[in-house]
């Protein structure tokens, strides 16, 4: 009989765990544990200063309540509970991903910007170029527009390198 | 002999709380966003090993049978958590974030030069 099933009581009843004496309560201590871990995780996610603390907190958050469906799955002596913590783990994983891509470049996924060739770039290097045709100007245009548009966290990450450089000096 | 796998299954739950006690501790204390992640990434990792093992452990010695799922996801993150960890710090970095004023190397600082240098010639 462990503490919190007196103090809250229990859903169903699993006799296998009843006969055990040693597991309800390392069970008990490691669900409040896991609690106390959430809580630390919820606090970076709030007060944390960079957004990279803020992934890494949430995906944490995840990784406290696989444990506490592993400690609950277990109580209940079913293994059906472990299918959900195998998807939190997927999708920990993805977020993971995507959100390390996002505060890398900016955008997840590099889709509508206009794309030039190089040898397009080299024939529009000196703006002065009267051999440039006024399509390949416009469309030169549009895309320096469509990249000042979509980059704002670019120009900010190169005002950081800018700034560290600076330092060093 | 039942005594033994229940005392194996109570130590691995118990260690992979501390584990996980430790790395929110980390997350809490630390003074760098690299060094809450390097607490974070071991802690986490190691932890969700040990409650998936005492899980796989449990489920077969209670007779509820080989339960899959949970030798799977252990393998998931233990392949998977730490390359997630190493994209995000790469991401911080790259992105500005300062290191903590009592860090004593940075070598992907020069690597990072060297890349420019060779950038700038072209």
């Amino acid at each position: 009989m462990s503490i919190l099933e007196t103090l809250f009581g229990e859903a169903t009843v699993n006799p296998f765990l009843q006969n055990l004496h040693i597991l309800p309560v390392f069970l008990d201590i490691a669900m409040l544990i896991c609690c106390f871990n959430l809580l630390c995780y919820l606090y970076r996610v709030i007060k944390g200063p960079a957004l990279a603390d803020r992934a890494v907190a949430m995906d944490s958050c995840g990784v406290a309540v696989m444990s506490l469906i592993v400690i609950y799955s277990i109580r209940q002596g079913t293994s059906l509970y472990m299918s959900c913590a195998l998807v939190i783990a997927i999708l920990g994983f993805i977020g993971m991903v995507s959100l390390s891509k996002y505060i890398q470049s900016g955008n997840i996924v590099d889709t509508g910007n206009i794309v030039l060739n190089i040898e397009e770039a080299e024939y529009l290097k000196d703006k002065e170029n009267p051999e440039a045709s006024e399509e390949l100007q416009k469309k030169a245009e549009a895309a320096r527009q469509k990249t000042a548009e979509n980059q704002v966290p670019l120009a900010k990450r190169q005002q950081h390198q800018h700034r560290r450089h600076r330092n060093r000096k | 002999m039942s005594l033994f796998i229940e005392i194996v299954v109570s130590l691995l739950i118990l260690f992979g709380a501390i584990f996980l006690l430790g790395g929110a501790v980390g997350i809490l204390r630390f003074p760098d966003t690299y060094c809450r992640m390097h607490a974070l990434g071991k802690g986490t990792t190691m932890g969700i090993i040990c409650f998936m093992l005492a899980a796989t452990i449990y489920f077969y010695w209670s007779g509820v049978g080989l339960s899959v799922q949970s030798i799977l996801s252990l393998v998931f993150i233990a392949v998977s958590s730490p390359i997630g960890s190493h994209m995000i710090a790469k991401a911080a970095y790259h992105y500005g974030i300062p290191l903590w004023k009592g860090s004593v190397r940075d070598d992907l600082k020069e690597d990072c030069e060297f890349i420019r240098e060779d950038n700038a010639d072209y």
